[in-house]
Order: structure tokens, then sequence, then C-alpha cells
């Protein structure tokens, strides 16, 4: 070892004194695929430390070369390039781009890595790719891009974030969400503070290998978001501007009734009830002519706007470097009075202070606004309320209406088949908006004590004041209190504290890496809510203003927790092609008792690059070959923060007349506790391949999973005589998800001028749970060994009997009966995760046009379609409008349908069955966008470095039989209507000088 | 050798120092609850949680809604209204109460609403000797209400989930489990009617006489609190309805003679202005947020306003009252048609679309609109108890009819001639007249094991229910059966 390390330093202390006679070689480094100049090439004279980059442009000068030298150029994601010099003073060099990306180096937990060094299943994710999605939500963004990270869509709320699930639901009580790392801090805010234009790369750790540092939260995997850094060049600018429309996707054509429609169903339900519609005194009047047809959901409906603009520097040099950015975003919804605005700052720096001492920084502000909808459910919101007001009521108040023309702004609220709500009045009269600042500031350290030992501190502190003003206007008349106002602040903060040692050693056939490391984080959560009725004018809407105030109506809440760690890595590498990891992680958190609260969890991982032997490269047809397998634990502590403290609950007030005199306080149990709670354990083994293959023509990655969810949540029943329903203990619930996860990258073709390039990935997944106490039955989802745990539980719907036109249903033992049962007569009807999802990106780019497109599929749930539950309930929800699929009754004997007669007092609204499950699998295609570049001779003479425009279109189409908007708006649980995604499309300037 | 040796010290001191630092770190308190040990060791903590106990008779199973509502609901007297607030449509209305579709999902929330306020009091009475500063006789009172409280919870649990006390001759039909202590690993197993009457006419006897010479909390005869003559009078109405008249009569003497309550004398009525509904003749002593308050002996003030958790937002609120034009519920004509004409007492009514609507109790109008009082005990109810008493006990005949008739007149009502069997009848109907939608109807008929019939009866209701009926003593929840296997179901279900 001594003999080698003196060789080295003999080596590096002869070098400069070979004579020389220098040379200077200038030239330009170009794109094989586009030929324009690619900037941040790195220009290395071999075997010496002379070296450049390229600038903008793609040129770069170099001096002290010796003839006879060998230059090398190299940067990411190109096949590095070895030159002769020749004694040649001008040298152009075409780049080929390398999609195996071997010398990659990815974003890991607390650092970075080589990406052939990486042991587990990682995913990264660039810059362009989430750029290209207009959304404002970088969540939404990043949909379909990775194998293994689904993005549950959320709702089409401009602004709105997507849900994380990686890997499959791994929990029964707790969260299932990834832990979610900004620029190497734990980050507890939402994505949408993030402007898509600062971020680098987002990588996703899907396995416990690649995510056990953060060992105790990543039991649902992580996802690390990196943003911008300077470079060490000139200060370059880029302006872009993106602008477009939004409006609402409906696929299958979804509607209600129209007056026509709604008079001759009705009439005949109230007829074959017995009643008479010509009778005012009936209680169920509707004669035939009608003055009015109103379309309430195209009047709930509009074609939004959106706006889109980021200004951005950056630079630098040796020493400093920082990434600067102001972004301005604005986005209308596509239902009435909805929109969300955003200001971005950010300020990213890096200071090389000497050789052995680095600090950096970062400031990020963010402003936002978004007025919501009025009401997520119910008749009260704006879309909601739409469905089933009669298209036979007219928006504004005639005068021989209640109230007429003069009162109530001039809006109808003489509306009896929607609870007197105006949706229209609703939007215009109501409001619910969210402002939020939140600034997230990074402060970092870095020293080299030897060249092998680097130690590293980071502290992030995240701020955010949200105020939540929801108002009814005093005007509102379907409302009795004369105006109400609800003001909600919050106000939170995480402070975070990440401190590392890492040693690294390269010996010539080895390479050891060890890394120590501590972390505590720190969260606290506190809001105020005030609520006031009463206004005396229509315009002066704040809680401030409100006449009537009782002291229930001041509310707080708080949430706080704490966790601390202890972290260590170890690596090892045989000659670059044998990797070896090994992790562990000791982790308390606040949310458990003293005797409990420490966990600790670890992880293998091995990697085996096989192209580097000489049986594979004789085989000639692997570029790249590596094996990959990782087993090991990580944990989960996503749940109540208080669950194993025994509580009271202090505002049980009792009230004996109104007003504050009147409040007695009292306190009252609250849940029961459990201090024996403790953190919930996955473990997961990852097996993987990467290849490369047909001369780099075809890439891609193969993983397969099982992840086993163990010391599982479970909501133990007690006996109500105890005072309490359930109690959270540790159960011996065991989950399993396995699946396989494939990525593909391919170029079918390939040349001078034209380069196509097709991006796929794939997942499949299965879940089980493999043990449970009891089984747990729920309203529509039933918890059995055996089972899974998100299925449909349901009792069948069997149509219509053609005799009597009355609703079948199936029973357990699959006899067709009338008589409803919904509780033993259910049966497990489907899932509601699918069971395979992915996307399918083409790329493809002539000279200075690119076009790329992106499906995006989900196959095989099933999802509940609440509101037509809602708008189908055969005459029962008199004077609600429907659906006009109801128009498909059973009118007389013999007819075949499975809508049953209409029946005004028809109890089928209730019944909760199949008839409103449907297949939600479905391919749309969620980004198309067409680009064109102008050439460099164009740019150069206007000064600019780059020009390029584009048009973007976000979900232009999409293929399901879920009849309603969306079908991803009836996935899960949530009986409410949902904001439905939207179609957008954009047109864009992009400069950069 | 010996400087290694040394640091390592120095670097295992330092790991145990950020250790045991780390352990204080991650105790983190919540603002927003408070630890039980915070709450018992004062005097003013114990109160605190007694006053908690007042407010969890307002859950949405018992005063909230359903024991108020269930009464009159699943009797002769309800009705769904026929237009549109159908039973489908609302289901948080409790449609199966008149349909009596009864099922281990579709009952009552009682049974955990109840042993949510009796475990509440076991805390208390287990927990309260932690009161250092606690004065003596603060102390047998809170322990004199919080037994009383307990056995009120027991006898409203045993008069929906079980058979009259009559139904076997010895009382062994099964009754409630009785559950005085804290534990949530129990799961306890039903005693019977006869064991859990013997021990709330314990707890009732115990707890009195502390409360009779004994005010140190200072309730000052407040209707919204317990004292000695609520006390008594919960105490008459247990007798009256395990049918022991001549203890129901001593007690309702104490109440009627001793108490400080008088009769409302006349029933006057005014217009007041009922939001949405333009203005509207109510009863005078009937409206306001105080009702009825010479005669209260025992009142609820239910508000929106509480805390989710303690009502819901669908609570006596939207059930009898006018106020937010939302009144779900109809009075059936079989009740409706035993008023005369001219009775005050039909002011109660407001016919809304199609039905008349029962609006007994409107609140205050104005600022506390969608506030609700509600009546748990008053002085009428004692009066015609006593009435029947008098002639099933004495034979007064005499005695009973003067005290009917101070009803019916300040009603605008006929006097009551009847005598002997007929009297009883008619005072029976008085009361179902009188203190129609106060929760009583359904424990009356069990009283006298007697079925009923609904004429004015829309199917898929039950129309007629014959006694003994299953339909009396309603379903255990099917939560309490998942979580206690020990637990038996009522037959029928």
């Amino acid at each position: 070892m001594a003999k080698i390390l003196l060789f080295s330093m003999l080596v590096v202390l002869l070098t400069p004194l070979v004579p020389a006679q220098d040379l200077t070689v200038s030239g330009r480094v170009s794109a094989q695929e586009d030929g324009t100049g690619l900037p941040g090439i790195n220009v290395i004279v071999k075997g010496t430390t002379i070296g450049t980059t390229t600038d903008v442009d793609g040129n770069y000068r170099i001096s002290q070369v010796q003839p006879n030298a060998v230059m090398i150029f190299s940067s990411i994601g190109y096949v590095s390039e070895e030159v002769e010099v020749n004694g040649r003073s001008v040298i152009d060099v075409v780049m080929v781009r390398d999609i195996t990306a071997l010398e990659e180096v990815v974003v890991v937990a607390f650092g970075t890595s080589q990406k052939a060094a990486v042991t587990g299943a990682l995913e990264s994710i660039k810059s362009e790719d989430i750029i290209r999605q207009q959304q404002a939500n970088v969540s939404k963004a990043i949909q379909g891009l990775v194998p293994g990270l689904q993005v549950l869509d959320g709702n089409g709320q401009p602004g709105s974030a997507g849900g994380f699930l990686i890997r499959g639901i791994g929990s029964l009580e707790a969260g299932n969400g990834p832990l979610i790392v900004v620029d190497g801090a734990v980050f507890n805010g939402s994505l949408s503070q993030l402007n898509a234009s600062d971020i680098e790369s987002i990588n996703v750790l899907k396995d416990a290998s690649s995510a056990a540092l953060y060992g105790s939260r990543a039991g649902n995997g992580v996802v690390l978001v990196t943003t911008k850094q300077g470079t060490d060049r000139e200060t370059t600018y880029t302006i872009n501007a993106q602008a477009g429309f939004t409006e609402t996707l409906n696929p299958n054509d979804f509607r209600v009734m129209n007056t026509a429609e709604y008079v001759e169903y009705y009439r005949e339900a109230i007829i074959n009830s017995g009643q008479d519609p010509d009778d005012t005194g009936s209680g169920f009047f509707l004669p035939v002519n009608q003055e009015f047809d109103t379309d309430w959901i195209e009047e709930a409906l509009q074609t939004g706007t959106f706006n889109k603009y980021d200004f951005t520097a950056s630079g630098g040099n040796e020493k400093t470097s920082f990434f600067s950015s102001l972004g301005y975003f604005y986005q209308e919804g596509t239902i009435l009075a909805t929109d969300f605005e955003r200001v971005n700052g950010t300020l990213n720096l890096k200071h090389q202070a000497s050789d052995k001492f680095d600090l950096g920084g970062k400031i990020q502000v963010t402003y936002s606004s978004a007025d919501n909808l009025i009401s997520e459910g119910g008749r009260s919101g704006q879309f909601s309320g739409a469905f089933e007001t009669a298209p036979t009521e007219p928006i504004f108040a005639t005068p021989d209406l209640i109230g007429g023309p003069d009162e109530g702004a001039g809006y109808n609220f003489e509306i009896p088949s929607n609870a007197r709500h105006n949706p229209v009045a609703t939007a215009v009269l109501n409001s619910n908006t969210t402002e939020t600042w939140a600034t997230n500031n990074n402060f970092n350290l870095g020293y080299n004590f030897t060249p092998e030992i680097r130690g590293e501190a980071l502290a992030n502190y995240y701020f955010f004041s949200t105020t939540n003003r929801e108002t009814i206007g005093k005007l509102y008349r379907a409302e009795t209190d004369d105006g109400t106002a609800v003001e909600e602040r919050i106000t939170g903060n995480t402070f975070n504290f990440i401190g590392t040692l890492a040693y690294k050693k390269e010996l010539e056939n080895h390479g050891f890496g060890l890394k120590l490391g501590f972390e505590n984080t720190r969260q606290r959560l506190n809001s105020l809510d005030v609520t006031t009725n009463n206004f005396t004018f229509p315009n002066l809407n704040a809680v401030g203003f409100g006449n009537n105030v009782v002291l229930q109506d001041i509310g707080s809440d708080f949430e706080g927790l704490s966790v601390a760690g202890f972290f260590g890595r170890v690596n090892y590498s045989f000659r670059d092609k044998l990797f070896f990891e090994g992790s562990i992680r000791r982790d308390g958190a606040s949310n458990f008792g003293p005797d409990t609260r420490w966990g600790t969890f670890g992880a293998v991982g091995m990697s085996y690059i096989l192209s580097e032997e000489q049986f594979i490269k004789d085989l000639s047809f692997f570029n790249h070959l590596k094996l990959r397998v990782s087993y090991g634990s990580s944990g989960n502590n996503n749940f109540g923060q208080f669950l194993w403290r025994d509580l009271y609950k202090p505002d049980v007030i009792f009230t004996t007349g109104p007003g504050p005199e009147n409040a007695n306080s009292g306190v009252g149990t609250l849940d029961p506790s459990n201090p024996n709670l403790r953190w919930e354990k996955n473990l997961q083994f990852d097996a993987g391949v990467d290849f490369t293959i047909f001369d780099n023509k075809v890439s891609g990655s193969l993983d397969y999973f099982r992840r086993v969810s163990q010391d599982l949540l479970f909501a133990k029943p007690l006996s109500l005589t105890t005072g309490f329903e359930e109690v959270i203990v540790n159960s011996d619930a065991e989950i399993l998800n396995t699946g396989i996860e494939v990525s593909l990258g391919l170029f079918p073709v390939r040349n001078d001028d034209f380069v196509w390039r097709v991006d796929a990935n794939f997942a499949f997944y299965n879940q089980e749970i493999t043990s449970i106490p009891d089984e747990v039955v729920f309203t529509t989802n039933i918890w059995q060994e055996g089972g899974r745990s998100d299925n449909w539980y349901l009792q069948r719907y069997a149509g219509v009997d053609p005799n009597t036109g009355d609703a079948l249903f199936l029973t357990a033992d699959e006899v067709s009966t009338t008589d409803y049962n919904g509780d033993e007569d259910r049966v497990i009807v489907g899932q509601r995760t699918p069971d395979t999802y992915g996307g399918i990106t083409n790329a493809l780019e002539y000279k200075g046009i690119s076009l790329s497109f992106m499906f995006y599929y989900s196959f095989g749930s099933d999802g509940y379609f609440n509101l037509a539950q809602d708008l189908s309930t055969d005459g029962g929800s008199f004077p609600a409008n429907q659906w006009s699929n109801v128009l498909n009754r059973w009118q007389q004997p013999g007819d075949i349908t499975d809508v049953p007669r209409a029946l005004v007092n028809n109890p089928n609204g209730d019944l909760v069955s199949t008839r409103y499950l449907y297949d939600e699998s479905f391919i749309r295609l969620q980004n198309v966008s067409l680009g064109y570049s102008l050439p460099k001779a164009i740019t150069g003479k206007l000064g600019m470095s780059a020009i390029s425009v584009n048009v973007t279109g976000q979900n232009l189409w999409i293929s399901t039989d879920f009849p309603g908007y969306d079908p991803t708006s009836a996935s899960n649980s949530n009986f409410d209507e949902s904001y439905p995604l939207a179609r957008t499309i954009t047109f864009g300037v992009n400069l950069s000088f | 050798m010996k400087k290694i040796y040394n640091s390592k010290i120095c670097f295992l001191l330092l790991i145990l120092f950020i250790t045991s630092a780390c352990d204080d770190y991650l105790d983190v308190e919540s603002e927003t609850a408070v630890s039980s040990e915070s709450v018992f060791q004062s005097q003013d903590g114990v109160l605190f949680a007694l006053t908690g106990v007042y407010t969890r008779l307002k859950l949405k199973g018992f005063y909230g809604t359903e024991f108020a509502l269930i009464g009159d609901a699943a009797t002769d007297n309800g009705k769904i209204p026929s237009d549109r607030e159908s039973a489908g449509a609302n289901a948080d209305r409790m449609p199966f109460a008149y349909t009596l579709n009864l099922n281990t999902t579709n009952t009552s929330t009682l049974w955990q609403d109840a042993y949510i306020v009796i475990n509440n009091i076991n805390n208390i009475l287990e927990n309260i000797d932690n009161a250092t500063d606690i004065n003596e006789d603060v102390r047998s009172q809170v322990i004199a209400e919080g037994r009383i409280l307990r056995a009120w919870a027991y006898f409203s649990l045993v008069q929906l989930y079980s058979q009259d006390f009559n139904f076997t001759a010895d009382q062994s039909h099964p009754g409630v489990p009785i559950v005085i202590a804290t534990g949530i690993e129990d799961q306890p197993v039903r005693n019977t009617v006869g064991e859990v009457f013997n021990f709330i006419f314990t707890e009732m006897n115990e707890s009195i006489s502390v409360l009779q010479n004994n005010d140190a909390i200072g309730r000052d005869n407040d209707i919204y609190f317990l004292n000695y003559f609520s006390a008594v009078a919960m105490r008459a109405k247990m007798h009256f309805y395990v049918t022991n008249y001549a203890e129901a009569l001593a007690d309702a003497d104490i109440v009627i003679s001793q108490g400080p309550y008088s009769l409302v004398e006349n029933y006057t009525t005014s217009l007041y202005e009922a939001r949405g509904l333009g203005d509207l003749e109510f009863i005078d002593a009937w409206a306001g947020t105080v009702i009825v308050e010479s005669e209260s002996i025992f009142q609820l003030y239910v508000n929106e306003d509480n805390p989710e958790e303690v009502t819901t937002n669908r609570s006596i609120i939207d059930i009898y009252t006018s106020n937010n034009g939302n009144a779900a519920h109809a009075i059936s004509n079989d009740l409706l048609s035993l008023y005369e004409a001219g009775d005050v007492r039909t002011n109660w009514y407001k016919i809304e679309d199609v039905d008349p609507h029962v609006f007994k109790y409107p609140g205050g109008f104005g600022d506390a609109r969608d506030d609700t009082p509600y009546s748990v005990l008053r002085l009428t109810e004692f009066i015609l108890m006593k009435a029947e008493c008098e002639v099933r006990v004495n034979n007064a005949d005499n005695v009973a009819r003067d005290l009917v008739n101070l009803i019916t007149l300040r009603a605008g009502a006929s006097p009551i001639a009847s005598s002997g069997n007929a009297l009883i009848e008619d005072i029976i109907t008085e009361r179902r007249k009188e203190m129609a939608f106060e929760g009583n109807r359904l424990f009356d008929l069990k009283r006298l094991q007697r079925g009923f019939t609904r004429v004015d009866c829309i199917l898929p209701e039950n129309c007629t229910v014959v006694y003994p009926s299953n339909l009396y003593a309603w379903p255990i929840p099917q939560d309490e059966l998942n979580g206690n296997p020990n637990i038996r179901q009522n037959d029928g279900y």
C-alpha cells in the first residue's frame, strides 16, 4: 500500500517536470442530434490537471497542450470522447448522448453518488421533463414519469396537490405518503409552493437500501427534490413566458336532464306514485309548460386562462456561484370563481472560501393565493350544487318570486330542488380564499479535514403562514344568518438540522466510503379560527364586522412533532464493478411514549456491473449490464401525535343559554391512550437489473420488489361500555406488496438530423393483507386475511325486473331479489388502486424542431361514482335534477333496461350497490409539446444564445369507460363531487442570453 | 494508547449527552389537550370534569337528538313528512325511528353516548381523591351528582334497550351491563333489568340524601344542573316507569309541594318572526331560549355551536324548531286529531309544505335562533304523574281530576269529568297531548304493556305494533358486538 502511495505521489510530482512545447487548442463542441453548441462540457488534457469547460455556445479554448496529447471531452449524459491532438490547434467535437449515463451523478440520501454505484432502486426525473408539464403543482407534473411512483390526481383545482404512493399501500390506519426532502431537508409544505422552473431534478427512492438513511420515516419511500444551482461560468439569463387557456374535460359527455326531459321524467314518477302533477296543493306540482331551461352545469363552468412567467439569472466564478429566479403564475380554474396565483423568488448561493472550507445557502420565498370551491360537496357548492338544481329554475329572480329581484342581489333563491341554493349566486356572492406566505431557507457548511474526510452541516428553517377566509354573503338568501365569515390562520414552522462526517478512500482496486450523521427535526403548527355572522353591510364581510360572536366560535389547534436520529452508511467497491452498501439508523419520535419511542432500521445492498466482465464483453451485445439487490427495514410514524398520551379535551363547554355569560367550561375524555405505541415497520427486498444494448440504442431497467409491512397500527374495537369505540394498537396485522417495475428507453431512429426517442415505464402491483387480528367491515370495504386492503365490498346490482320495473339485487349466494340487504349480501367486487399504470413518452427532434407526446395509463381499479348515485334516485329526490342516463328507465312490462321505474319517495337512492361502481381504467394523452429552437446563426445576430417557442397541451384526450368527468375523481372513499381535471393548451417563448 | 482511550471516553460521553438531551427534545406536550393527571389535581379541575359530563348529555345519541326523538318518533305520535324530506333523502334524520326497520346498524347511538357519560363519571369518581385541595362538601356533592347522572344514564339505557320492567315477573330479562370502573379492556355481560334497577335505586337513594342538605358547589336550584328536587323528580320518574306507583306518588308529592316550581298558569300566545316562514303564533312559555321557566325542573340548552363531538349538525335543532325552516319531523294525524278545536297547544304544530311539522321548541328568535332548549323534566309531568298515581294507589278520583284539569284548563281544552279506569285512560291521553315530543310516549306504552296502531301511516313504516314486541327493546349497536363478544343481542335482531 505504501508503495502504491509513493508511486502516485511521484507521478503527480514529476508530471510538470516533463518538457513541453505548448499549443493553444480551441474549437466547438456540438450535439449530435441537432448540431447546437453544448455548454458546460468538460475539456481535459489527459493525464494532466489542465482543463476548461465550454461556454454557452459550446466553444472552448485551452492552452498548454502538448502536440501529442489526448484531450478528453466529457459531460453527464454524453459519451466521453477522447481525441488525439496531433498538433492541431482547432478541434471540433460532436458528442453523442449516452443513455446509460454511467458517470451520471444522482442525488441519494444525504449526498450524491455515481449512478453506477447505486445498489438500490431509485429513479430520477430531470428538469426539462417537469417543466414540459404545464401544472401549477410539481407533484402533478411528475405523474407517469417514474415506474413505481403513483401520483394520485387529487382534484383539478389549480395549485392543488396530487398525492404520492410509492410501491402500494402499506398501512391500514397510518399514513401512506412518502417522505419529501427538498435540497437535503425534510419538507412539510405543499409542493405547490415550488416553481417547476427552479427544479433541477426529482429523485424517487423506492427500496430499503436507497431510503434507509431516512430509516424511520422512509417506510413509504422518499421523494428528493433538488433545486438549481449556479455554475462557474459567465452570467446567463433566461426568460420564459407561457400563456394559454384551460377547460373542463368531459370524455363521455356526462350531463343532467334539460327541462323537457326533467318534466317528462318526473311527471311520470308522480303519476306512477298515484299523485297528480297538475294539483298545486299535492306537494308534487309540476305542470307541463315551463318557462325556463337553465343548464346549471354550463353556468358553473368556464374557460380559464393560464399564465406563467419566469426570469432566472445564474452564473459565477470558481469561488462563488449563484442561481436566482423570480416566477409568476396565474391560472383561472375551469369552475366559476376559482383560481390560483403564485409569486416565487429564489436565491441559491455557493461559495468556496478555501480549499478546505465551503458554504452555501438558499432563500426561497413564495406567496400564493387561491380562490377555492365554495363547498366541495352537497348543495352549497357552485359545482356540486349545480347537478341537482332543477333546469326549470331561472338564475335570476322574477318579480313574482318571493323576495323578487330586489332582494338577494337579484338572484333566484326560491329553488326547492336545491334547498334554495343557487349555484351561480354561490360563486358570485360567497368566497373561499386561501393565502399563503412561505419561506424555505437552507444554510450549509462543508469542511474538508483531509482529502478523505469531509464534514457537512445543514440547517433548514421552513416557515409558513396561511389564512383561509370563507364568507357567505349577507345577500346570499339560501342561508339565514345574514352573512357568515370564517377566518382561520395557521402558522407553522419546521427546523431541520443534519450533521454528517464522511470518509472516502480510493485504492487501486478498492473504494471505501463511510458516512456518519445526526439529524433532528422539530415541527410545530398553531392555528386560530374565528366564525362570526350577522353582517350589517353586504360588502363588509370580514370576521370583525359580524354582529354575532360567541365563545365557541373561536377555536385553536396545535400540532407538534420532534424526531431525532443517528445514522451511518458504509460503501465498498471493488474494481468499480462490484459495489456493497450498508446503512443503519436509530430514530426517536415524540409521537411515542418514552419506553417505545426509539426504533432502529437498516439495510444492505449490492450491485455488480457484469458488463465489466470479459465474458459479457465478448457477447458484444450489452453495452452495459448491472445487477442490483437490496434488503432492509424502514419505519412509519405518519399518524396522530398524541395517541400515546392519556388526554382530556378542554373545550367541552356546557352552555345554558345564548351568549358568553352562559358558557360553562368543562373537560371530557378524549381518546383512549396507548403508551405502548411503536413504529410501524416495512421490510423490503428489491432485485433489479439495468441494461443497455444494441449499440446504446436500447436501455432499461427491471425491478422486482417484495415489501412486507408489519406492526401495523390497527383500530382495535372496544366494548362501547368502556366509553370508547376503539383504541389504536400495533397489531400483528401484516400487508404484503409485491410488484414489478420496468422502464425502457430506446432510439428507433438516431442520426445527425433526426432523433426519435421513446421512454416507457410500466409497473405491476399486487397487495394482500397476509394477517389481521379481526376482520373489519366498513360500509363499502372489508379487511380480511388474504384480501386487499383497498377492495370494494358491495351488494351486487342485478338490473331491473322486466315485469315490474323494480331494482334487483343479488344475494351473496347469487339469488336475484328486490329485497336490498346491503349487509350480509355484500361481496368483494373490485379494488381502488390500479394493477398497473405507467407512462409512454415519444420525443422527436428534427433540426430545431422537437415534438414530444406522453400517454399515461392506469388499469385495473374501480371507482364508486357517488355523483351517479346522488343523481339516480329513480324519482326519490324530487324535485332534484337527475343524470340523463336515468331517462332509460323502465316504463312498461317487457322493457329491458338497467334503470328502475320512476317513483317519488323511491328508496333506491340510498341503496349503495355495484350499480354505481365503474371500471375507472383509462389512458390519457397527458402531454403534447411542440417546440422550435431558432438556429444559432439567427439568435447570435439578435444577441441571444437561444430562442425557442413551443405549444403545449395537457390532458388533451382521454379514453375511459367511466361515465363521469374524470375517472380519477371517483377512485377513493371521498363521497364528494371533486373538481374535474382540466385540459390546458398553452403557447410559450423561452429566451436565454 | 492512553490518548485513544481518553478520546473514546469523550466520544461515549458525548453520545450519552446527545442521547439524554434527545429524550427531552422528544417530549412534546399538546397545546390543545390536557393530561388527565392535571385535570384531577385540583377542585377546579374536578368541577370542570363534572361540567363536561353535563355537556355530554347533549351528545347526539342522548338529548342532542336521538333519545329526545325516539320516544315519539317510534310511536303513533310521529310521522315522516310526506313531502320531499322523505326517509330516503334524509338518512341523518333517523328515518328508521319511524319505519321501525331496526337492525344492528340502524339503531340509536344512545348506547355509546350514555356509556361515554358513564365513563366520564367513573373517571371522576376514581380520581377525585387526587385533588388535594378539594373541600369535603364539594367532594360529596360532586360524587352525589355524578352518581345520579350515572343512574339517569342507566335508566335511559334500560328504557330503550330492554323490555319493560314487568316483562318477566322476576325482572330476570336482560338489562344493560353495569359498569362502575374504567378500563378499556373490559368486556362486560348484561345485567338483568332487576339488577340494573336495584343499582339505580341504591345510587339514587344514597345520593339524594347527600344533596338534601348540601349545596357547597352553589347550584342554587339552577335548572341546568342537578339539585335535591330534580334528583327526587328523576327518582319519581324511575319509580313510575317500573310501575311502583306508590313510591312515584311520594316523590312526586315532594317535587310538587316542596319544590320551588309553579305551573305555567295560562298558555298565552304571541306572534314571533320565524326566519324564512314569516310571523307565526307561538305559546309564550315555549318560545325563547328558556322554556316553561317557572315549572322547569331540569332542561338542556342544545346549541349548534357546541364542539363537534358533542352534538352533530343534525341535532334536535333541526327536529323541533322552526327557525331555519328545516323542521323535518311531522306530527301524525292520530295525535293531532286528539286536540280539540281551540286547544292552544296546536300552536306547537305548523303546516310546512304539506304536513304539520313539530315546532314545539322554537328556541330564541334573532341571535340565538339556531339553539334549542329541551325540557327533560318539568312540573306538569309530575302533576300528571301524581294524578294517575292518585287514582291507581288511592282511588282519589277527585284529587286526580283537579290536578289534570289544571292542565286542560290552561290549554283551553274541556275539563275531564270521568272516573275510575276511564279517568286513568283520560289522564294517559292528556299526558300524550301535553307531553308530546318530550320523549315519553314509547316508554308509557311499554309501561302500560300496550302496542299501538298508526292510522296516519305511510309505507314502509311499521303501522301496527302488538305487545309484546321486539321493537320495544332496540337492537344493541354492531360496534358493541364487534368489541365485546360477551354481550347478548336482544331478541329479533
